[in-house]
């Protein structure tokens, strides 16, 4: 009997250490890879919480001058504002206006997979993609105008890696298409981004970005290309708090929506094509 | 709501691909005469507020002003309008249509064809 007791009390403590080893396995998704899902003129794998309304306002100044212009304030300027809401914990969907162009753009984020904190994943993935539309004087699309010729597209694939506390940084190759160009110029264009944070205090952090459009002449439809578009070089400040987060930074980039970026960047950073620009996100949950 | 994410990726997925096209835009026949005689005052000046140019480039902010005060002095000191090369002109390529440049403001194709002849026929204050 003591032997049937003992083997009872052995069976149900080593079955407790086996589900207490099981508990201990269970990996959660690390802890905010990113404060918000745009990080200065790219998306982030970060995605609010199901039934969450984000909205962004994306604000570009004119090229930095000097200081009558008030290094870009006073000059024109860009600006796209935002609403994205989240369908599902993975799934964000949106819809956003932009000065330039009057583009109407409607996106789509969706979480394929989370970065865990015993690295059972090993990296964040996203795909997040776009449909614009140019909402300009029908005069621009010259000849045979068709409804369809205001359409561009950009879809990208976002691989995450939260390194540490304090750094996170993200690889992300996109393609990017324009239904309608002018002779000489690309429908296509892939593309690569890099961009990350590294956090310097518990609200702040210092952020950059870098797209580089690249020439692939396998898809080339011109022996030449009209325009080889330039790199977008931007560095900034992220400030913030549970529901907003505010970046404040300098970016070669004026467009804000991002195949125009891939396809059309004519700002060198290295030679004076800077801008002034911010970007805040709000978020509320229902 | 499971259902919704395959439903919702397939419909994204149609659209994406379903109006992906590849055109070239052939740019329009302005339909003007480029004998017809063009007054500052009268044709071009409308296009600034048709096109609300304005709004930026007033008297009041930093860019130069194309009110109807002040716009043919700013033109001329600022050589915007290059007779000697009216093609090149800033006050005809950067808000042309057909210029791929992320200027807030173009013109129409009738517009730009109005601002390029009256460039070439002297830039007159008339």
């Amino acid at each position: 009997m003591k032997k049937f007791i003992l083997f009872i009390l052995i069976t149900l403590m080593s079955t407790g250490a086996i589900l207490a080893q099981e508990e201990k396995k269970e990996d959660k998704p690390v802890r905010a890879p990113f404060e918000s899902g745009i990080l200065i003129d790219s998306r982030t794998v970060f995605n609010p919480v199901k039934k969450t309304l984000e909205f962004n306002i994306q604000h570009r100044f004119a090229q930095i001058e000097d200081f009558n212009n008030l290094y870009g304030i006073y000059g024109a300027s860009n600006i796209r504002l935002a609403l994205n809401y989240s369908v599902m914990d993975k799934l964000m969907i949106g819809f956003g206006t932009t000065k330039d162009q009057k583009l109407q753009d409607f996106q789509l984020k969706y979480v394929i997979l989370e970065q865990t904190r015993e690295n059972t994943i090993p990296v964040g993935l996203a795909f997040y993609g776009n449909m614009a539309i140019d909402g300009r004087n029908e005069d621009v699309f010259g000849l045979n105008y068709e409804f369809t010729n205001r359409f561009s597209y950009f879809a990208q694939l976002i691989i995450s890696r939260k390194i540490s506390y304090a750094l996170s940084l993200q690889l992300a190759p996109s393609f990017s298409h324009v239904n309608a160009v002018l002779p000489g110029y690309e429908h296509d264009k892939i593309g690569i981004s890099f961009n990350g944070r590294l956090r310097v205090s518990p609200q702040s952090s210092i952020i950059f970005n870098y797209d580089q459009p690249l020439e692939i002449e396998a898809i080339y439809e011109n022996k030449e290309p009209a325009l080889k578009p330039k790199a977008n070089v931007a560095l900034g400040w992220e400030i913030s708090t549970s529901t907003h987060a505010f970046q404040i930074f300098i970016s070669s980039a004026r467009a804000l929506v991002p195949q125009y970026n891939m396809m059309y960047n004519t700002n060198d950073f290295f030679d004076g094509g800077i801008f002034f620009g911010f970007n805040i996100t709000r978020l509320w949950s229902f | 709501m499971k259902k919704f994410i395959p439903i919702s990726l397939v419909f994204f997925a149609v659209v994406f691909f379903s109006a992906c096209e590849y055109e070239f835009i052939k740019p329009l026949d302005p339909g003007i005469d480029p004998n017809e005689p063009q007054s500052f005052s009268s044709d071009i000046l409308p296009i600034f507020e048709a096109q609300d140019c304005v709004s930026c480039h007033s008297s009041v902010g930093t860019q130069f002003s194309l009110e109807a005060g002040s716009a043919y002095q700013n033109i001329l000191n600022l050589n915007l309008a290059d007779t000697g090369n009216p093609e090149q002109s800033v006050l005809y390529t950067v808000p042309d249509p057909t210029n791929p440049d992320q200027h807030p403001a173009t013109y129409t194709t009738e517009q730009a064809a109005r601002v390029l002849i009256w460039i070439q026929q002297g830039a007159q204050n008339n």
